[in-house]
């Protein structure tokens, strides 16, 4: 071992009541990621705290204005917003993301946005800066909304920080050829150039951030970008998985979470079977390898207007569609307008062919209905869990 | 060193590197472990302080010294000059300019008021830890400490990976 300053050696190895005295002190969030530090934190954390390490992570839904949360065990609903600005009517929200509990919310009914992070436990809400280009996309209301779905929102483990990303689109006539990230308690937005390359055209279920990464497909889709926000660094993943290539022309796909990983959803059908892979990104460090963790088959045929066998279709919430064991699906059927339902299915076990499991959807199997929804656009599931995660620090640095 | 007064019963500490120090018992017994020793009568001539250095040890007596009560015959005529809360404001003035330190001198005071048990300071020295702390990356928490990231990197990912998918 290297020679040390005698007075460091004390503190180095600060002895496990004393740390855990201090450790004590802080938000349970807070000590969750000081298990980074080392393994003597983490063990101090995990045996010396009142730290619950098991996962408390309830489902929350956003459909047509309405944000519900469902807990782990029980089915039954709860709404979010009803003692929070429900008053105003939050038809033109959207969930950016979530994080420890705080929701990043878009608030677009008027023109530019409006960027709040909120913890519904404590109605504590920070406004964040608005995004200097917005102004340059005011010519139509509907590249405003496709503006609002290149934001992602994530929490960096290294630093402790809070960021609301803008990944690189392209939008009609209008290139946004940077990334640009917003750190809560910072003034401002910094831009890191990306060049048109690394664009997105196609921003409907494209940007995802995974564990201090955002990730988004750009124009071309052969290949993913990522954006680390810890050493703000733009990489291509070309390694993606050979289902891709080999369906080329029959199938698509976007990105997703699926259990704190990067997961690509792939979807092609055939005449009898519609079918969804799910992909996860398995190793990060080193290479990138990818793994086959569920299969969903849909036995319906594809939706064929006029065609009395094409009633109904489901697919996969996003962008999280797994609650606890479960998985989440839309389901919608087109000959009566009650909506969209959400549905839960059990995967079955099928190493043979997955990781995970394999769900069967079918006419006589379309899962438990959780709840139903109007028509409206804009449907999204997140992950959610009640904290007191404090915003107050943060407030110092906005205007 | 204070003058000693009349019916004021003394201890003598001693540290490691030999060094005496002879404190009025009320002072020492703002340590809950001095005060068990004392009650317990184990303290008879002098107690020995182990682990903690005559530098160390002579900060945490000047932080008992001006933490100790003066309520009681000594104290009143201070009492009737200052106000309670006047008071109070003058120790915090005081305890944030005693615990401007170097982060060394700093974790000795911690380790010193954890093994003392004197609740004041533990929880003066934590703080102002815990200030730091969680102001910082881990990184800037590990360089500070001195501490190494011993981590596998797969044993990181998981970790990392138990965060994110548990609470986000």
């Amino acid at each position: 071992m290297a020679a040390m300053d005698p007075e460091c050696a004390i503190y180095r190895d600060l002895a496990a009541d004393v740390l855990a005295n201090i450790l004590t002190r802080l938000p349970p969030n807070t000590r969750r990621r000081l298990r980074l530090v080392c393994r003597h934190w983490r063990d101090v954390v995990g045996t010396r705290t009142a730290t619950n390490l098991q996962s408390r992570a309830k489902t929350l839904v956003v459909a047509g204005g309405s944000a519900y949360v469902f807990g782990h065990l029980s089915t039954s609903t709860k709404p979010l917003w009803a003692d929070y600005r429900t008053s105003c009517g939050y038809e033109g929200m959207s969930v950016v993301g979530t994080c420890n509990g705080l929701v990043c919310i878009c608030d677009d009914r008027d023109i530019g946005d409006t960027i709040v992070v909120a913890n519904p436990v404590t109605g504590e809400a920070l406004s964040v800066p608005p995004l200097p280009p917005t102004r340059a996309i005011y010519g139509s209301r509907c590249y405003i909304r496709t503006w609002r779905d290149a934001y992602s929102f994530t929490y960096l483990p290294t630093s402790g920080r809070y960021k609301v990303v803008h990944v690189p689109c392209t939008i009609g006539k209008f290139v946004s050829d940077a990334v640009h990230v917003f750190t809560l308690g910072e003034a401002s937005w910094r831009a890191v150039p990306a060049g048109r390359a690394a664009t997105c055209d196609d921003l409907d279920y494209s940007a995802v951030s995974v564990d201090g990464v955002t990730y988004w497909t750009p124009e071309g889709a052969d290949k993913l970008m990522s954006f680390d926000l810890e050493h703000e660094r733009i990489t291509p993943i070309t390694s993606l998985p050979s289902v891709l290539s080999n369906f080329r022309n029959g199938g698509g796909w976007h990105l997703a979470e699926v259990h704190g990983r990067l997961a690509i959803v792939f979807n092609h059908a055939s005449p009898a079977v519609n079918t969804t892979e799910v992909w996860v990104m398995e190793a990060t460090t080193g290479q990138v390898r990818w793994g086959r963790w569920y299969i969903v088959q849909m036995n319906t045929p594809p939706y064929r207007p006029g065609k009395p066998s094409n009633k109904w279709f489901q697919s996969l919430t996003w962008p999280l569609f797994i609650h606890g064991e479960h998985i989440l699906t839309w389901d919608i059927e087109w000959s009566i307008q009650r909506g969209y339902v959400l549905c839960m299915h059990t995967p079955i076990h099928d190493t043979r062919k997955v990781k995970h499991g394999v769900v069967d959807i079918s006419e006589r199997n379309r899962g438990t209905v959780l709840t139903n929804f109007k028509m409206a656009n804009y449907h999204r599931t997140f992950a959610y869990v009640e904290t007191k995660e404090p915003l107050s620090v943060y407030k110092s640095a906005v205007v | 060193m204070a003058t000693r007064e009349a019916g004021k019963k003394m201890i003598m500490l001693k540290s490691p590197d030999g060094m005496e120090f002879e404190v009025e018992e009320a002072v020492a017994m703002e340590s809950q472990t001095i005060r068990k020793m004392i009650e317990d009568d184990c303290a008879d001539t002098a107690i020995l302080i182990p682990n903690i250095n005559s530098k160390i040890l002579s900060r945490v007596i000047e932080y008992c010294n001006k933490h100790v009560p003066t309520t009681g015959a000594t104290g009143a005529a201070a009492s009737d000059t200052v106000a309670p809360a006047a008071l109070a404001e003058d120790l915090k003035i005081w305890d944030a300019e005693f615990i401007k330190v170097n982060r060394a001198t700093r974790f000795n005071l911690i380790q010193a008021a954890s093994y003392l048990n004197i609740k004041g300071l533990l929880d003066l020295t934590s703080q102002t830890t815990i200030d730091t702390i969680s102001d910082n990356s881990l990184e800037e928490i590990r360089s500070f400490l001195s501490t190494k990231n011993d981590y596998l990197p797969e044993e990181e990912q998981t970790i990392r990976r138990e965060n994110q998918w548990a609470f986000q």
